[in-house]
């Protein structure tokens, strides 16, 4: 094994009896939480492309009798619904949510966290007193706040908030809490300003933290439907999470539940398919303390 | 001698220039975030602390009640009831759902084959659209339902999951099972960061796999795991969304949390004034425990 | 270096300006932009005034339907072209957003509520109460087909003499039986007038535990356990409150109340309800439709709708029974409630004028009934059954009446009600006073009776009208 691949365990360890025991154990464990975990995903699936009458049929069936392909088409034609728009939209949302919040969140856990503030107290309990009151005390005014500020209806009213994240900022300073000031010292020695240390140097140590923020980030966007229900006034500016809210599974529709499901099958695959591609950024082996002596 | 001295005062305007620097560019680079959370937090968060002094009306206009919100508050039982349950659920939030991401990180980090999607396997409810888990739910703890019928192959008695004992307990699993992935994804994050070399060292120096975990491990993760544990608590504290879906508060308000009471206040009572002061009393509250905890904090440091 | 922080601090402060100034701007231009759906009405309304036209110009936000009901946005369409072309100077803006008591607080909070939707009985007294709802008193009295409204539905929209509601449609609250399970476990269906006892009856010959199958299915979450309840609170001969010298006062700890407490009870102890008693509505319409359950309370034709459109029950193994009577012929009371149409306060008096109009221009005209009649073809088209109400805003007897009974007879994918039914059933209107509190409170005691052994009845009670008294009821000031 090479040394780029051990973790706790190497392969010395791997060869003794009672490790493999408690390594099997673990597996075994993850296997059935990944077996409960894709449990809703194949039910939604299957659920899907049953009839009408089977998907109420009790005691549930798991597979369905005949598979009725025509509900993915019913979804997409029927029902006069942009999905395609909702599925823009929700995508300008969350561009712009990372943009602006990474940008601005990591700047100030940056400063939080290796720079000198006036007031540095305070400035942080500033921020930080945001997370002890409950939101539901300040949907009215927020909402009226951004009328008069002329967002509602826009993305900006995503956008701007967005960057107003307490629970991001928090992970990304004890993140940046982690990287050693003598590597920042060097760069300074070295001539280099704050923002090139910041580019440089704590933005690609932290990549395994901003890729995890990444996509907590996507998956808040991406099932926020509340909100944009609230905000945008619109049908052409509704997310995908708000347009399901609105018009698929609302209480009088009449559009059959394995065609329901079929809408929602769709509109789980695409933040599968971004995990997957993204859990890539949390790379093993940048070590953030190459400092010798 | 006076070469001695203008090396020292050279030396001086540097590290007093290098400390301006640094306060120049920390305010920069903290500005942009103190303006935002000035428009779009304190502004909202202040108009709702002002608004609960007031009779909210919509059509006529608000009028000033001064502390008549706050007093109805303290009215009837539901305040004590509604916080037991919050502080019940806050704990068994901890004591159920705590471990588990840090523990599935250290398995999930040590996996040979399929990391990659194990790493997310937590995270992935997250994806599924919020109706369907509860339908999956009500499902799951049916009475004859897969866990129950499990249960009966077994031989054991079925579990009633929404009697008053079990409802709690059923919501925490529930959400625990929900949103464990977040805090794992943090923790593997942070665990894959912890460098190589430390394990190898301690693997030549004879640690046991457990002696690892314990001393390289756990420590390096100390931190995060504090400031996560800080931030359960808070969001259990405003927790409700569960217990609204599921039971309403039900059995008999066995499961109204504070924020779910609050909702009721704000969208069954359409009472916005007083939902303000529910959330604002919550905020003073806090504020005074965190007062409090750092005075003392200081006294034992002195001490 | 002070220079750059300054420019740095005004340019963010200027963008942020300039977008609220720029956005303002077309607020104030609202009648062309598209993007001003946002408008308020009395906005639009006001815009369109300051034009010195001949007949003033009124713009209305009528409330249309989702974009999945599409021949119903048709009939909608052609219906506001017939409007148009009888009053130019309207014009229409369509809002898909259907009332939900949750979202009313923060639309009216953000002025962004049509200008005139569709609600429910239950909301009446709230509405009014919160000035959510405009006064039609006027235009109602105004109106030539006033006298030809069904007075049955008029009560929960009339306060202290006013109107602010037009009734669309109403039922009385039923039981809906599944003849399916009934015939599967060889259980007669009882007679129409049946008693509790009829329906103990029934549901202990149905209920199938092992197999999840309850004999009845009452909701047990949220208020609408307390409004289900109240059915059987009425049918005992009881009454949630009265009126005392100006004070609202409890009546529910009556005997009735009791008597209808311990039917619950019996439900409980017997098991003939399903095990998991945390259904709210939907849950419960659900779980009907699934088979769970032989017998749902819910209005009239909603279990129906639910179970035959979406589960697939045939509409021929479905009857709708009254709320049985305590004792053999006794009363089968039930709840009344209904859907009615109302007005957004915030717009201006003329705008409120024309929506009137608009709502209630093809009241008792045959565009009506082809409307109606499009929507039963349609529905049979898509193999759906078409679920007329019971009760309507025009009178059963009226010319109108008897052309809408022979519409719905061409049809075989109409739904029909039992004659016998409507002869039994006794409609009572929901408490005037906090009745939403008031179910809500139930709702409390109904869990506790579900969910502890040994609990005594009579106390519970007691201590819960005590609380409804104090807490709810004693801040009610009646003008």
């Amino acid at each position: 094994m090479k040394p780029s691949e051990r973790g706790i365990l190497s392969s010395y360890d791997l060869k003794k009896g009672t490790v493999i025991t408690g390594y099997t154990i673990m597996v075994l464990l993850m296997i059935c939480m990944t077996l409960t975990i894709l449990y809703p995903f194949f039910n939604t699936f299957f659920s899907s492309l049953k009839t009408r009458e089977e998907f109420f049929a009790f005691p549930p069936t798991f597979f369905p009798k005949e598979w009725i392909w025509k509900n993915y088409e019913d979804a997409w034609t029927q029902f006069d619904l942009p999905l395609l728009t909702f599925l823009k939209n929700t995508i300008f949302i969350y561009l712009g949510n990372v943009v602006f919040s990474l940008m601005f969140i990591g700047l100030a856990a940056f400063a939080l966290s290796h720079l000198r503030l006036p007031l540095k107290k305070w400035v942080t309990l500033y921020f930080f007193s945001t997370l002890l009151i409950p939101p539901a005390t300040y949907i009215v005014p927020n909402f009226l706040n951004l009328k008069s500020l002329g967002l509602i209806n826009t993305y900006w009213a995503f956008w701007l908030p967005a960057a107003a994240n307490a629970y991001f900022m928090l992970l990304l300073k004890n993140f940046f809490d982690g990287i050693h000031k003598e590597i920042l010292e060097a760069a300074r020695i070295d001539g280099a300003s704050e923002f090139i240390s910041y580019m440089r140097i704590a933005v690609p140590l932290s990549t395994p933290i901003i890729g995890t923020l990444l996509m907590l980030a996507f998956s808040t966007t991406w099932n926020d439907f509340y909100w944009p229900n609230i905000v945008m006034a619109d049908k052409s500016m509704y997310p995908l999470a708000t347009g399901i809210y609105r018009y698929v599974v609302y209480p009088t529709s009449v559009i059959p539940w394995s065609v329901r499901f079929a809408v929602l099958t769709m509109a789980m695959l695409p933040p599968v398919i971004f995990f997957l591609t993204f859990q890539r950024f949390i790379v093993r082996g940048l070590s953030a303390s190459s400092v010798k002596g | 001698m006076e070469d001695v001295h203008y090396v020292q005062t050279a030396a001086a305007k540097a590290s007093a220039r290098k400390k301006f620097n640094w306060y120049f560019w920390g305010t920069l680079f903290i500005l942009p975030e103190i303006i935002l959370f000035f428009i779009f937090l304190w502004v909202p968060i202040l108009k709702g602390i002002f608004y609960s002094f007031y009779n909210i009306d919509f059509v006529d206009g608000n009028h000033f009640t001064g502390l008549d919100n706050y007093i109805s508050i303290f009215q009837g039982e539901l305040l004590l009831t509604s916080i037991k349950n919050t502080l019940y659920y806050m704990l068994l939030g901890v004591v159920l759902g705590f471990w588990i991401p840090p523990l599935v990180a250290i398995a999930v980090t040590e996996l040979k084959w399929f990391q990659g999607a194990a790493r997310i396997i937590g995270y992935l409810p997250s994806a599924v659209p919020a109706i369907v888990l509860y339908g999956m739910w009500m499902w799951f703890f049916d009475a004859v339902g897969p866990i129950n019928s499990f249960l009966q192959t077994i031989g054991l008695q079925p579990i009633e999951f929404f009697s008053p004992h079990m409802s709690m307990i059923s919501i925490v699993i529930l959400e625990t099972w929900q949103s464990f992935g977040a805090a794992t994804l943090i923790y593997i994050a942070a665990i894959v960061s912890i460098p190589r070399e430390l394990y190898e060292a301690a693997e030549i120096d004879g640690a046991s796999v457990w002696q690892r975990i314990r001393h390289i491990t756990l420590p390096s993760i100390r931190t995060l795991m504090l400031l996560l544990l800080l931030l359960q608590l808070i969001t259990t504290s405003q927790g409700f969304q569960a217990q609204l879906s599921m039971t309403d508060g039900g059995p008999n308000n066995a499961t109204l949390t504070y924020l779910l009471w609050m909702n009721h206040t704000a969208f069954r009572d359409l009472n916005f004034g007083k939902a303000s002061a529910m959330g604002s009393l919550m905020f003073f509250v806090l504020i005074l425990l965190s007062i409090v905890y750092n005075l003392l904090q200081r006294r034992s440091e002195k001490a | 270096m002070k220079g750059k922080k300054a420019t740095a601090f005004s340019t963010i402060a200027l963008t942020v300006l300039l977008t609220a100034c720029g956005t303002s701007n077309t607020t104030n231009n609202s009648a062309a932009s598209p993007s001003a759906a946002s408008a308020t009405p009395a906005a639009s309304a006001s815009a369109a005034t300051a034009t010195p036209a001949p007949a003033k110009k009124i713009t209305i936000t009528a409330e249309s339907f989702k974009p999945d009901q599409k021949e119903k946005n048709d009939q909608l369409d052609q219906r506001i072209s017939r409007f148009k072309a009888k009053n130019p100077n309207v014009e229409f803006k369509k809002d898909d957003w259907q009332y939900s008591p949750l979202e009313i607080g923060v639309k009216m909070a953000s002025n962004s509520a049509p200008t005139e939707y569709t609600t429910y009985a239950t909301e009446g007294k709230v509405l009014v109460d919160k000035k959510w709802v405009a006064d039609i008193t006027d235009s109602m009295n105004a109106w030539s087909h006033a006298q030809d409204m069904n007075d049955l539905l008029s009560k929960p929209f009339v306060v202290n003499g006013k109107t602010y509601g037009v009734p669309i449609d109403g039922y009385v609250m039923t039981i809906t039986l599944n003849k399916k399970l009934f015939a599967q476990k060889g259980v007669p269906l009882p007679p129409m007038d049946w008693t509790w006892d009829d329906l103990l009856d029934a549901a202990r010959k149905i209920n199938d535990p092992a197999k999840g199958i309850a004999g009845f299915i009452p909701m047990g979450k949220g208020p609408e356990a307390g409004w289900n309840w109240t059915n059987f609170l009425y049918a005992a001969g009881g009454d949630v409150q009265k009126i005392d010298n100006g004070k609202v006062v409890v009546t529910f700890n009556s005997d009735a109340g009791l008597k209808a407490l311990e039917f619950y009870k019996k439900l409980k102890d017997e098991n003939l309800i399903p095990q998991n008693w945390a259904l709210g509505y939907g849950d419960a319409l659900s779980a009907f439709a699934q088979g769970r359950g032989a017998m749902v309370m819910c209005g009239s034709g909603n279990a129906a709708d639910t179970a035959i459109n979406e589960g697939g029950i045939s509409k021929d193994d479905l009857v709708v029974y009254p709320i049985p009577s305590m004792t053999k012929g006794g009363k089968h009371t039930g709840v009344l409630g209904g859907n009615y149409r109302v007005i957004n306060p915030k717009a201006d008096k003329e705008t409120q004028q024309m929506a009137f109009k608009w709502i209630t221009d093809e009241y008792f005209t045959d565009e009506f009934l082809t409307s109606t009649q499009k929507e039963i073809e349609d529905r049979k088209g898509k193999n759906r059954v078409y679920i007329p109400q019971p009760i309507n805003y025009w009178k059963d007897s009226s010319d109108f009446g008897k052309k809408y009974a022979d519409l719905l007879a061409k049809y075989d994918n109409v739904f029909k009600y039992d004659p016998q039914l409507l002869s039994l059933w006794d409609g009572k209107p929901e408490a005037q006073y906090e009745a939403q509190k008031y179910y809500a409170e139930m709702a409390n005691v109904i869990q506790k009776v579900f969910t502890t052994k040994n609990v005594d009845l009579k106390k519970t009670l007691e201590d819960t009208s005590n609380k409804v008294q104090s807490e709810v009821f004693d801040k009610v000031k009646i003008e």
